[in-house]
């Protein structure tokens, strides 16, 4: 029934959507991995930076991509002072104190969006908007192209800033073991303090350049943001490598249920939440774990 | 722990005790305030929009609209009830787009407010939540804000559409493809890709267009039949299928973010078929702005488009424009004709009485309406008898009315698209 | 507490529909808030006493309000289809503790929120059973206000009497202790699963009698109502704002929750002060407050 371009065309697009998904989902790993906190802010930082990104394209006529950039910044700063003001606070607390204190701050961040913005559907459209490139009969849009690229580009500087420098290694030993990590010397509160801010910062990041392919309303980003729990769930919440595999996983499930015969296409979000339940329930460690796992036995 | 073992002890009986006093079914008639002409001094009517939330730029514009005709009448020295002009006390309560809130404000009007009539909500799915209590109390109400045709199969007496539903556009569109394909401009029988988002929307659009298919084959046959989720984040997987169905014609029916994200990729992916309609959108200046060239000779079915030249709706554009300074759109349209219909139906009775002006209203043959045909009157379930208007978006930001040819400056549509020939 | 508040409180809630029955708005929005004590303090037994926070519960109450829609629908008495809506809800707890219990903390809780939102996306597509995004047409005839009243005032105190019998007996003792120590606990002996469990059904059995009397009274049913996942944080909300672990603070939250913002609705120029107000308090009360407003209350009480 499919001609083979057309399954090409599945599979560079469910390769393109990982990337978009990936690069959701790498802020929300890192927040996990060094405070074991799943902040439900996310979604709300997305779609403030979206906001921020729309203003400044509409007010100084910035290209989104540049301001994605000036919102990451942003929303550094923001979130270094969310977690002094409140986050740090509930740290050692039950983790539902941090749950239900981020998914405040995620009203809030709603209910503010609706009184400055309204609820209307906000869009952007640049000169390259529906431009695309052809890469071997596949017309590739260059919209999308854009936030694959910079995932690709942010697991690089991830992964290199984790190993190479001494606030990274200092992120991760705080993620490994908090306690030993203070013994040995490390500020875990400056450590956590960066870290929160980066991982809004990338939040951030995501929402602005997002912004080139959807329009948005403070409503915006809440079955995203379930999507990157799916993820980071699936890549084993603590690993980038992970997350960007959890991506691929969950993009590649997505675009490829179309073919199964008599599939209804309303049903296409039921696979990340049940890939959510799935893989909580049944791999803890994600799927990182178990090539772990079979790596040790072999 | 005793305390407590009592207390589980007396409250069964309790409730056993309560059970018996409370009346269980009453016939819902008795609680209908008393509206008697002779020594009412304003009519009081009632609406809850959602004036913050999910649906707050809609809700506002229908509030603007409401009031507008409100204002109208009463400055014309009020409305006309059996020779006495009472002024009009119009009531607006915000919901929030919430169902539970949206339901428990209208009682509140019909209760405690004790208005005399109510105009409806905005959205489906608060009208649907709404809709139990004009019946429960005997106060009518008149709706322009949902258009599935659901609506209007549970009953009511008491409710009255002004919004035409979708399954309306989905047959207005067949009609005018049949049209085309009889002009011989069009394939026939016409292969007709589907998409529809899982809404009531939706599903009546979907529902309309594979009954047209079923009735006359020789016209129509859908090829892909496909549904999809609201606010998508790729519809490649969807694209890839209408592309690998080669039909002729693609139909979908989506809302703003949807047609946005879904003609973006089509363009993208260079698809092409020889006539595509994406149900309601189209003229909309943000999907416009936000697909450029793109959206040039989409065809849509409008409630109302500022587009229509008749002097109804060039007057209130006008008017609108001048008082709020923007643009009116099917929103302010349905929302000014849905309050008017309203008080010509009170005036038609000539008394407040919630079941004489119910039947006056479902009698009314209201002229000078903004919609399209410019006439507004009901079937027996309450469901408008009105249609859309169709138009083609044309290059360089412009539309064009194509059909129905008997409204105002309809012009034939460009059919096939070009370069799909 | 003593016992002869809560009962003379009852009796006083009792006879307002006797002495005011013309008030038709306030018996409504007493409903409402009936059902929404309910809903508060069922999750409460969970949330609160077994420190298990589910932001999913509206998938107990969307499949109980299916029961009661499609069995009203065929004909049913809607009374009698509320123990099957409850049983419905029990059911589906079930099925969902079974997988859920396992995990610890928030990965319990964003597993809940798959599984509402998986729930929701399932009646949205399984049209011959639900309608689908139609939703399904219900009777426009209901009962009276006063028997909603009533209703809801009896499932409420019946509610807040199986937590308060919950919360003293065995169980109740076992669950708090889980919820400090999982560990400790099931080190001397508690079978935890089977403790959360018990609790979950009850919980459930009386979320889903809930929606059942809550379709009835609104005669609509939609997913995106009944399945909602403001439905699900509305509970999280009520009960913590309220005061988690305690027996009445979910009651309070409950009653704040509802009338407090149709009062404020009324306000044109509070309308946004609304929005923000439960974000606001939940911030608020997760960083000073964790005792919630009961809390705060009793903090005040003692000085």
């Amino acid at each position: 029934m499919y001609e083979p371009s057309a399954i090409a065309g599945l599979v560079v697009t469910a390769v393109l959507t990982a990337g978009l998904y990936a690069l959701m989902s790498y802020g929300l790993a890192l927040v996990y991995g060094v405070m074991k906190i799943i902040n439900l802010a996310h979604a709300g930082t997305m779609m403030l930076s979206a906001f921020v990104v729309l203003e400044l394209n509409h007010r100084f006529h910035l290209d989104p991509i540049l301001g994605a950039a000036v919102s990451a910044a942003l929303f550094l700063g923001i979130g270094m002072l969310l977690y002094v003001l409140a986050v740090r606070r509930v740290i050692g607390a039950p983790p539902i104190a941090s749950l239900l204190l981020l998914f405040g701050v995620w009203l809030c961040a709603q209910n503010a969006a609706y009184f400055f913005w309204g609820s209307e559907d906000q869009s952007i459209v640049t000169a390259y908007t529906l431009a695309t490139i052809p890469l071997g009969g596949v017309p590739v849009p260059v919209v999308r192209l854009i936030p694959f690229l910079a995932s690709l580009v942010a697991l690089g500087v991830l992964s290199w800033f984790l190993r190479s420098t001494d606030l990274g290694k200092a992120i991760r030993a705080v993620s490994q073991n908090s306690t030993a990590a203070r013994l040995a010397g490390i500020r875990a509160e400056r450590v956590g303090t960066i870290a929160f801010g980066i991982g809004s910062s990338l939040s951030a990041f995501a929402g602005g350049l997002l912004t080139l392919l959807f329009s948005f309303n403070p409503d915006f980003g809440h079955t995203l943001q379930l999507k990157s729990f799916a993820i980071i769930v699936l890549g084993g919440l603590e690993s980038f490598p992970g997350v960007a595999l959890g991506a691929v996983v969950l993009a590649a499930i997505e675009s490829f249920s179309i073919l199964i015969p008599g599939w209804r296409g309303s049903l296409v979000n039921l696979l990340a939440f049940s890939l959510l339940v799935a893989a909580l329930v049944l791999l803890p460690g994600g799927i990182a774990s178990l090539l772990e796992r079979r790596g040790k036995t072999e | 722990m005793s305390h407590v073992l009592r207390a589980a002890r007396v409250l069964p009986i309790f409730v056993l005790v309560l059970a018996a006093c409370a009346p269980a079914t009453a016939p819902a008639g008795g609680n209908a305030p008393t509206a008697s002409a002779p020594t009412a001094t304003e009519i009081k009517v009632g609406a809850v929009l959602p004036l913050t939330g999910a649906f707050s730029a809609s809700g506002n514009y229908f509030q603007q609209a409401y009031q507008l005709a409100t204002d109208e009448v009463n400055g014309a020295g009020g409305l006309d009830v059996g020779g006495k002009k009472l002024q009009v006390t119009l009531k607006i309560l915000d919901d929030g787009s919430d169902t539970t809130k949206s339901r428990s404000l209208v009682e509140q009007l019909a209760t405690q407010e004790k208005v005399n009539f109510l105009l409806g909500g905005y959205d489906t799915t608060l009208v649907q939540a709404q809709q139990g209590v004009p019946d429960q109390y005997k106060i009518p109400m008149v709706e322009g804000g949902g258009a599935a045709s659901a609506i209007f199969t549970r009953g009511n007496k008491y409710l009255f559409g002004t919004l035409a539903t979708i399954d309306d556009l989905g047959n207005i569109t067949m009609d005018f493809l049949k049209y085309w394909e009889d002009q011989g401009k069009l394939p026939k029988p016409l292969k007709i890709a589907l998409a529809w988002e899982n809404t009531d929307h939706g599903k009546d659009y979907q529902a309309a267009v594979n009954k047209a298919a079923k009735d006359d084959p020789g016209h129509f046959q859908v090829v892909l039949d496909q549904s999809f989720d609201l606010n998508g984040s790729d519809f490649t997987p969807l694209l890839t299928q209408v592309k690998a169905a080669n039909a002729d014609a693609f139909l979908s029916d989506a809302h703003l973010p949807d047609f946005i994200t879904m003609h973006r990729q089509y363009t993208q992916l260079g698809l092409k078929h020889k006539f595509v309609s994406y149900g309601a959108r189209g003229p909309d200046q943000k999907g416009r702005e936000a697909l450029a060239a793109a959206a040039d000779y989409l065809v849509a079915g409008l409630w109302w488009t500022p587009a229509l030249t008749d002097a109804g709706s060039k007057k209130f554009t006008d008017t609108w424009k001048a008082k709020f300074n923007v643009t009116p759109d099917w929103f302010q349209a349905l929302g000014y004709d849905t309050a008017r219909v309203l008080y010509a139906g009170i005036t038609k009775a000539g008394t407040l009485n919630g079941d004489e002006v119910r039947t006056a209203l479902a009698g009314l043959e209201f002229t000078g309406a903004l919609v399209p045909g410019n006439k507004i009157s009901f079937d027996a379930t309450g469901k408008p008898k009105t249609s859309f208007v169709m138009t083609q978006n044309l290059p360089n930001n412009d539309v064009a009315i194509v059909w129905p040819s008997s409204i105002d400056g309809s012009k034939p549509a460009v059919v096939p698209m070009p370069g799909t020939s | 507490m003593r016992l002869w508040a809560p009962i003379a409180l009852v009796i006083v809630l009792a006879l307002f529909p006797v002495v005011f029955p013309a008030e038709l708005n306030y018996l409504g929005l007493g409903f409402l808030t009936f059902i929404f004590v309910t809903l508060a303090v069922s999750w409460n037994m969970v949330g609160g006493y077994a420190g298990q926070v589910s932001f999913g519960y509206a998938a107990f109450f969307g499949t109980a309000a299916y029961v009661t829609a499609i069995l009203w629908r065929n004909g049913w008495d809607p009374i009698l289809t509320l123990p099957f809506a409850g049983l419905a809800a029990v059911a589906v707890a079930l099925l969902v503790g079974l997988p859920c219990f396992r995990l610890l903390g928030p990965y319990f809780s964003i597993a809940t929120i798959g599984i509402g939102e998986t729930s929701r996306i399932l009646a949205l597509n399984l049209d011959q059973l639900t309608g689908g995004a139609s939703g399904l047409n219900l009777p426009l005839s209901v009962p009276s206000k006063p028997w909603f009243y009533w209703s809801g005032l009896a499932l409420a105190g019946v509610a807040v009497g199986v937590s308060a019998w919950l919360r003293a007996s065995r169980i109740g003792l076992g669950l708090f202790a889980l919820r400090m120590d999982q560990d400790a606990a099931e080190s001397v002996g508690l079978n935890s699963t089977l403790y959360k469990h018990i609790a979950h059904c009850v919980s459930a059995f009386l979320v889903g009698v809930a929606a059942g009397l809550y379709v009835v009274y609104l005669s609509y049913i939609h997913p995106d109502t009944v399945f909602s996942f403001t439905l699900s944080i509305s509970m999280v909300l009520m009960g913590v704002i309220g005061g988690v672990g305690t027996l009445w603070g979910p009651v309070l939250g409950a009653t704040i929750y509802l009338p407090l913002q149709q009062l404020l609705l009324a306000q044109p120029n509070l309308v946004a002060v609304n929005q923000l107000i439960f974000g606001g308090l939940l911030i608020a009360i997760v960083l000073f407050e964790p005792g919630g407003l009961l809390g705060l209350l009793r903090r005040l009480a003692h000085r």
